[in-house]
Parts: structure tokens; C-alpha cells; sequence
């Protein structure tokens, strides 16, 4: 008998909402979190629209219940959110007996605070000390020690499809029980440096964002954080099941350094492989959460790849991307915790913005709140930098 | 199930490159950074591809290259990375053109090169590689977390092979800032002297390493890797070495060689001593950062080290930190810290 | 214009890093993308900036790089045509 992968706790910060509650909530009422730029200091402010979280980091900090110091970058902040709410709700707090571990994720990292202080330091050579909270693997120590998570961390950067990476590896440590719980995650607050690399790319939308229309013109740029607890179902006591982890899958497209091959190769053999190890066929797939970036080179990249792979029985497709924005690094689990709730919920999103069929396509996502479905799989698909692609399939408890 | 290190490929501030040589030449630095011997890139990448690539992508694609050519492997099921730092210096392009000039006229290479993938997707890329990719970027973790994943998957069966590397570029910036927290020696002391208790401080390094490990033994075979852990902030190291150990069936008189991470900082000084005294008093003991500095993903270096020692059955004198060689090597354990939070141990032994 | 053409070959090697290349080893009527010189959609954004930054010429949709920066030559038209 497999011991399935149970989720027992989910955690998300975004546009949309400080928690769960709230990101369900504007995602039931069709009410996109993409706005101008409040808060983030750049000259892009009222061209580019972005899905940024409405509060400053010393609000955030307040919601912490600690007093703001420099030394936490936005991306700790934002993740260490999601992650309580996650781990309170698996109740883990009172777990002494348990190996518990910590698989997170991010893009940006500290690169809120080093893009503010970078130049000055290098300038005159002293100044915030920045280089602490610069790397990856800062904001994942902060959340292990205010968790009081010990026994494993690590930290993924695969780019957009790093933090359904860390979904991946926390079922594997569960499988060869290197631990008992894993908290499963990842976080990226908005920073100049990515808003001007993609602007450079020349991906970002000036309007709100059109995932799988015929004439979107790019992506708008997110933040937020997400985090599921993951255990074995066997050993699941006092608390709820919100779902499980049903299969996984990472594949590299190999063809770009960035943009992805025209037929959507990785795509498919990510989606592919997610069916193989689930054990399931392209038609028990109820709904896909695609990657749905809006951009030109994704969209038509990742709907062939769904058309081969799903042949003539498509499942309903929405991107919630025109939501949110696209939360790079913290985009895979974000969309994994929506795609927990659709389960739970036995409801489809809808795909905001969306006029067009794609004339390459077959298929139009889904445009309407969808309810009272018989939902039992959930596909979502996350496609990074490198060709990095990774699918995962969730089974409704 | 045995995992057997296959191939090896270094590219550091030593003579590394060719693995058929090991440590004959010790090369001296007098600066409290070590700079990479560069290989010639033209061997090993066309220059279409290679006019893009910052030095920390080709001296990684340079050492996989050499692994998978030791190995005999072409194709791997896995490639599996880790970093500290990732693309440091196309970071900081980015971020110094972004600054100077106020978000305007910027171009997208050094952005799209800064994300800490990149080295992953280019492996991936120049083999046209479809299959399973990571990158993990932790601290003192990175490599360690790259090696165990490789080892669940290959224990797992879910692959029959994977190129493991661990890599981290520093330059010019990153040093001025690094060494703005980091304990490190003053310029002009020579890397030879890291040891010296009256020079306090590390040496700043760098390198790339990868591996190259497969369930089965072949000719080419350097050891085996028989396991591996690593703990964050651990109350007793001592205890924990004991019971790893123990749970491979060994005891610490069972190890012919520690292999350790002395690094010039005294307060970690004091750990590996405290280590060496209680459990290995009579084991030989040896060190490698006095030959690639201290980095985030040093223990790659480490692990190449080990690799070199197994196969060749002879530790070269330059990296004895305290003992004689001793009289048989089958089993060597590697402890390494970084900056005391993060710290791992790599069990491997003779083939 | 063959001044232009010179000064464009010069910025091209520079901005794409094109190691161990002249401004003579490139054609003024060769392809600079697909079989010619062999540059791709990066390149083509790089000389978008420099398009820019050096001649104060904004391109606003990429699609159109791809007959302006078809070779040197017709790079230099377009900009001696913006600068009309």
C-alpha cells in the first residue's frame, strides 16, 4: 500500500491577500491583484502595472509582531508569513518528536535591500551591510529559526519553476524518510533588478496581462510566497488532509537560454513524466493551472505542449497569472495552493483578461468562475530560466 | 547499493585540471584571494558560445566536460548543481548598469545570466540534455544538497547516473564585500601560512567541480560515496559524527584519513580541533583550504581531494595538516563547516 | 555612410562580445542573423539598446528588428533614414 504524500497545512502571501482566506476570497470575486506600483522605488512607476503586495515592509514586519530592522529582506518577510500560517495549520509547532525539515525557494533573494545599497557601498566601502541577506539562502535560515526547524534546509533557484522544485524534493525526503514533515515553499518580493532585466527582455505587458489571447503582449511582474507542510498519510494525527501530492515531474527543454523551444518539447516531457509517475492518463487531468505567463514565446510554448500531451480530451485550462502577476520563484507553489483549493473547493478559475483564441491553438482557457465540479486531478505547470520545466499533479482527499 | 564516483573534473586556483596529475605543483598566493588557472575555453566550447559566458559558466562547463569525458558518460540522467553565489559577476553588471544608469538603456545577457540556473540550463543546453535539472543554492549546503539529491535518486533507482557540481565564481566587488564580514587574512600572507594561529583570518577561493556518479564500477572509478549528512546549528558535533558513523556500521577507528575544512578562522579552529582531539587522536588529518580558499561550495573541492586520494592510494604531503600518512586508505571522512551555521559530513572509501 | 557602417561594425563586436573579431571580418550586406554572423532574439535586444544609446533611436516592437537589423547595411539606412 503507497504511503501517499498528504498535505496538511498551506500557507500564501500575495496581491491578492496577507493569507489563504483572502487570496480565495478575491480569487472567487474575479478581482485581479495587477495594479500600478505603490511601493517599490523605480521610474517604471505608472507605466508597468505589477501584482505587488499593498504593504510596506515595515507593515509586514508589524504583521510579524517584531520591530522592522534592515536585516530582513523584503523576500524573509513575505515568506516567513506564508510559512507560519502553513506550519500552524499542519500544528507543528508542538511537534518535539518529529524530524522536520525546510525546502525553500527563491529568484531574488535579498536583491531588495543589495539594490539599494550595492552602489553606495562599492562607492565609499561602507555603508548597510547588505552581502548578509544577499544570497538564497538567507531567508530560509530566518524562517527554519523562527519555526525552530533544524534537522534539514536547503534552498532551490531554478528560476520561475523553483518552488514547485521544492515541492518535488520535500515528497522525495518524505519517500526515503529522511524526514517525518516538510515544510515546502518559496518566496520572491518585486526588486528593480527583475522589473528591469524583463523590461529588458522586452516581456513585460503595459496593461494587465492576457494569458493564451491571440494579442497579449507579455507578462506583469508579481510577489508573493507560498508554502505547503507536507507528510506521509500514514502518519497524518489530529488534523485535516487538504490534499496530496500525486505525482511530479522536472524536464529541461534544452533548447534556449531563456525563451522556449516553438513545440513546447520540455513542457511535454515534464507533463508527461508528472502522468507516468502518478500513474495516471492524460484524460483523469480535471483542470491545468497552466504556467500562462501571457507571454508570447510561453503561451504558444506551453499550449501545443498541453495539445500533444492532452490530445483531443484538453481538461479545462486557466492561467491565474492575470491574478497575481507572475511571482517567479514563488510562482510553482503559490499556483500549487490554488490549485489545492480549486481541489478542495471543487471549483476552476477563471483566466482574467481573455478575448482571443489563440490562432494556433485549439483550445480557449476557461473565462468564468466554474463551481460544483467533480474534480479529482490538478495539473500545474511552472516553466523557468534554462529551460528548467517542472509539472505536479495534486489528488483530491 | 554502492554509488561510485566515476569522474572527476576541478577547474581552480591549483593544477587541477588534468586528472591524471595530482597536487605535484603547489601553487602560492600572496593575496587573501585566490584567482582560478584558467583552462583554454577554445578546447572545450565553440566560440559562438562562448563570447556570452562569463568565467564562471565556462570553467563549470570546462570541469563537467572533463568529468563526463573521465567517466565515459554522454549523456547524464540527472544534472544536479549547487552554488553559493551563482552568476556573481554578470549579477553585479546588471545591478552597476541598472544604477548608473537610473533603470535605462539596459541590456538583457548579464540579466538573464544572473539567475543562479544558468550554469544548469547551459550543461543542459550544449548536451541538448532533457532530463532532470537542479540547482541549489544554500550556503554551505549547496554542493551538499546537490550531492544527496543525487545520491535519493540513484538509491531510488529513479537514475542511472547524474553529473553532480558544485561552483562559485568571486570577484573583484563581491570580495571588497565579502571580506567586510568574513574574518580573513591581510594581503601580502601567503596561502601557506592559512594555518598560522598568529594569522587570524581566511583566504577568499573559488572554483568549480563536478562529479560524475554511477551505480556501477568501472575502470575509471575513483571511490565510492557511502554516505553523506549535514546539520544546521548542531549542538554537539561530536555526537553527531559518532552516530553517522555508527550508522554505516563504523567507528572512528575504522577512518584512515579526516579530511577537514580548516579555513584560517580561529573560532572554527577551535571545532575541528575539538574534533580531531576527541574522536580522531590518532587519524591522520588533512585539510584543502589552504589550496582553494574558502567558499560557499569549498567541500566540492574537498570531495575532489577525497576522490584523488582513494584512487591513487598517496595524500600528498602539501595537505597533511597534522599525522603521517598513514599506512592504509580505504575509508576517508570529510567535515567541513561554513561559517559555522552550515556544516557536513561526506563519507566515501576505496573502490 | 560607409563611416557608419564602420562605426556600427565596431559597436556591434563590442556590445555582442564578439571575441577575436574585426570590424573587417564582417560583411556589410551578410545576414547578421540565422546562417550570417549567427545571432539570435538576445542579440537582436542588445542592438535594440544600442540603437538607443548611441543613436537616440527607440525601437517600441521588437518584431521589427527583424528587417532592420538584417545586415549592417541596412541597419545603417534605418538609422541615417530616423535621422532625417
Amino acid at each position: 500500500m503507497v504511503d501517499r504524500i498528504a498535505i496538511t497545512g498551506i500557507g500564501v502571501i500575495s496581491a491578492l491577500g496577507l493569507n489563504v482566506e483572502q487570496n480565495f476570497d478575491a480569487l472567487l470575486k474575479s478581482q485581479s491583484g495587477i495594479k500600478a506600483i505603490r511601493i517599490l522605488n523605480t521610474i517604471h512607476n505608472g507605466e508597468l502595472p505589477v501584482g505587488e503586495i499593498p504593504f510596506t515592509d515595515e507593515e509586514l514586519t508589524q504583521k510579524l509582531g517584531f520591530t522592522f530592522n534592515k536585516g530582513w529582506s523584503r523576500t524573509s518577510l513575505i515568506g516567513l508569513l506564508a510559512a507560519r500560517e502553513a506550519w500552524n495549520q499542519a500544528k507543528l509547532y508542538k511537534d518535539y518528536k518529529s524530524k522536520k525539515g525546510l525546502v525553500s525557494a527563491t529568484t531574488v533573494a535579498g536583491m531588495r535591500r543589495s539594490e539599494e545599497f550595492y552602489c553606495d557601498f562599492i562607492k565609499n566601502g561602507t555603508g548597510e551591510d547588505f552581502i548578509s541577506t544577499h544570497d538564497a539562502g538567507d531567508s530560509t535560515e530566518k524562517i527554519a529559526d523562527d519555526l525552530g526547524i533544524k534537522d534539514y534546509l536547503t534552498t532551490i533557484s531554478t528560476a520561475c519553476s523553483s518552488s514547485t522544485n521544492s515541492i518535488m524534493l520535500g515528497a522525495r525526503l518524505l519517500k526515503n524518510k529522511v524526514l517525518d514533515k516538510v515544510l515546502v515553499g518559496g518566496m520572491d518580493s518585486l526588486t528593480k533588478f527583475t522589473l528591469n532585466g524583463f523590461n529588458s527582455l522586452m516581456i513585460l505587458d503595459k496593461q494587465n496581462c492576457r494569458s493564451f489571447d491571440d494579442n497579449r503582449a507579455g507578462l506583469n511582474l508579481g510577489e508573493g510566497a507560498a508554502f505547503l507542510v507536507l507528510e506521509r498519510e500514514s502518519e497524518v494525527e489530529d488534523k485535516a488532509i487538504l490534499g496530496y501530492v500525486a505525482g511530479y515531474a522536472n524536464a529541461n527543454d534544452a533548447y534556449h537560454q531563456t525563451a522556449s523551444s516553438p513545440e513546447g518539447k520540455g513542457a511535454a516531457l515534464a507533463m508527461s513524466k508528472a502522468l507516468k509517475m502518478a500513474k495516471l492518463k492524460a484524460e483523469d487531468i480535471d483542470y491545468i493551472n497552466a504556467h500562462g505567463t501571457a507571454t508570447l514565446n510561453n503561451d504558444l510554448s506551453e499550449g501545443l505542449a498541453i495539445e500533444e500531451v492532452f490530445g483531443k480530451k484538453l481538461p479545462k485550462i486557466s492561467s491565474t497569472k492575470p491574478f497575481t502577476g507572475h511571482t517567479l520563484g514563488a510562482a510553482g507553489v503559490i499556483e500549487s495552493v490554488f490549485s489545492i483549493l480549486a481541489l478542495k473547493h471543487q471549483l476552476i478559475y477563471p483566466n482574467l483578461n481573455f478575448k482571443t483564441q489563440m490562432k494556433e491553438l485549439n483550445f480557449s482557457p476557461e473565462t468564468e468562475l466554474l463551481r460544483n465540479l467533480k474534480l479529482n486531478f490538478v495539473l500545474s505547470n511552472s516553466f523557468g530560466f534554462g529551460g528548467n520545466n517542472s509539472s505536479i499533479i495534486f489528488g483530491k482527499h | 547499493m554502492a554509488i561510485y564516483i566515476n569522474g572527476i573534473g576541478s577547474i581552480s586556483p591549483q593544477e587541477t585540471k588534468d586528472n591524471s596529475t595530482f597536487l605535484s605543483n603547489i601553487i602560492e598566493y600572496t593575496n587573501a584571494f585566490l584567482p582560478i588557472l584558467e583552462p583554454p575555453y577554445k578546447e572545450y566550447i565553440p566560440p559562438k558560445n562562448l563570447r556570452r559566458m562569463s568565467k564562471i559558466i565556462r570553467n563549470s562547463i570546462v570541469a563537467a566536460h572533463i568529468s563526463m569525458k573521465d567517466s565515459n558518460l554522454e549523456m547524464p540522467d540527472a544534472i544536479i548543481t549547487g552554488t553559493g553565489l551563482g552568476c556573481a559577476l554578470d549579477t553585479e553588471k546588471f545591478l552597476s548598469n541598472m544604477t548608473e544608469n537610473k533603470e535605462t538603456f539596459l541590456t538583457p545577457t548579464s540579466f538573464i545570466q544572473s539567475t543562479h540556473n544558468t550554469i544548469g540550463g547551459s550543461i543542459a543546453l550544449g548536451l541538448a540534455c532533457h532530463n532532470y535539472n537542479m540547482t541549489y543554492v544554500h550556503r554551505g549546503f549547496s554542493f551538499e544538497t546537490a550531492l544527496h539529491d543525487a545520491k535519493m535518486m540513484l538509491d531510488d533507482g529513479e537514475i542511472e547516473n547524474a553529473l553532480v557540481g558544485g561552483f562559485d565564481e568571486m570577484t573583484d566587488k563581491h570580495i571588497i564585500l565579502l571580506k567586510s564580514i568574513w574574518s580573513h587574512q591581510k594581503d601580502g600572507v601567503s596561502n601557506f601560512q592559512l594555518r598560522n594561529p598568529e594569522e587570524n583570518g581566511t583566504i577568499i577561493g573559488q572554483g568549480s567541480n563536478f562529479f560524475v556518479l554511477e551505480k556501477e564500477k568501472k575502470l575509471s572509478s575513483y571511490a565510492k560515496l557511502l554516505d553523506l549528512k549535514f546539520f544546521y546549528k548542531p549542538d554537539s558535533v561530536i555526537e553527531i559524527i559518532e552516530e553517522f558513523l555508527k550508522n554505516n556500521k563504523l567507528n572512528t577507528k575504522n577512518i584512515d584519513l579526516v579530511i577537514m575544512g580548516y579555513n584560517g578562522i580561529s573560532s572554527e579552529t577551535e571545532v575541528y580541533d575539538a574534533v580531531s582531539d576527541h574522536l580522531f587522536p590518532k587519524t591522520t588529518i588533512a585539510w584543502f583550504k589552504h589550496l582553494c580558499g574558502e567558499f560557499y561550495t569549498a567541500s566540492a573541492f574537498g570531495t575532489w581531494m577525497a576522490a584523488q586520494i582513494l584512487q591513487k592510494q598517496y595524500i600528498p604531503k602539501s595537505v597533511i595538516y597534522k599525522g603521517n600518512a598513514p599506512t592504509k586508505l580505504h575509508n576517508i571522512l570529510l567535515y567541513n563547516q561554513f561559517q559555522k551555521n552550515e556544516h557536513s559530513l561526506i563519507l566515501f572509501s576505496q573502490c | 555612410m560607409d563611416k557608419l557602417i564602420q562605426e556600427l561594425k565596431k559597436e556591434i563586436i563590442e556590445a555582442l562580445n564578439l571575441e577575436d573579431m574585426e570590424p573587417d571580418d564582417i560583411d556589410a550586406d551578410e545576414a547578421l542573423f540565422g546562417d550570417g554572423l549567427g545571432l539570435d532574439s538576445i542579440d537582436a535586444l542588445e542592438l535594440i539598446v544600442l540603437l538607443e544609446k548611441n543613436y537616440g533611436i527607440k525601437i517600441e516592437n521588437p518584431k521589427d528588428g527583424k528587417t532592420i537589423f538584417h545586415s549592417v547595411k541596412t541597419m545603417a539606412n534605418y538609422i541615417q533614414s530616423r535621422q532625417k
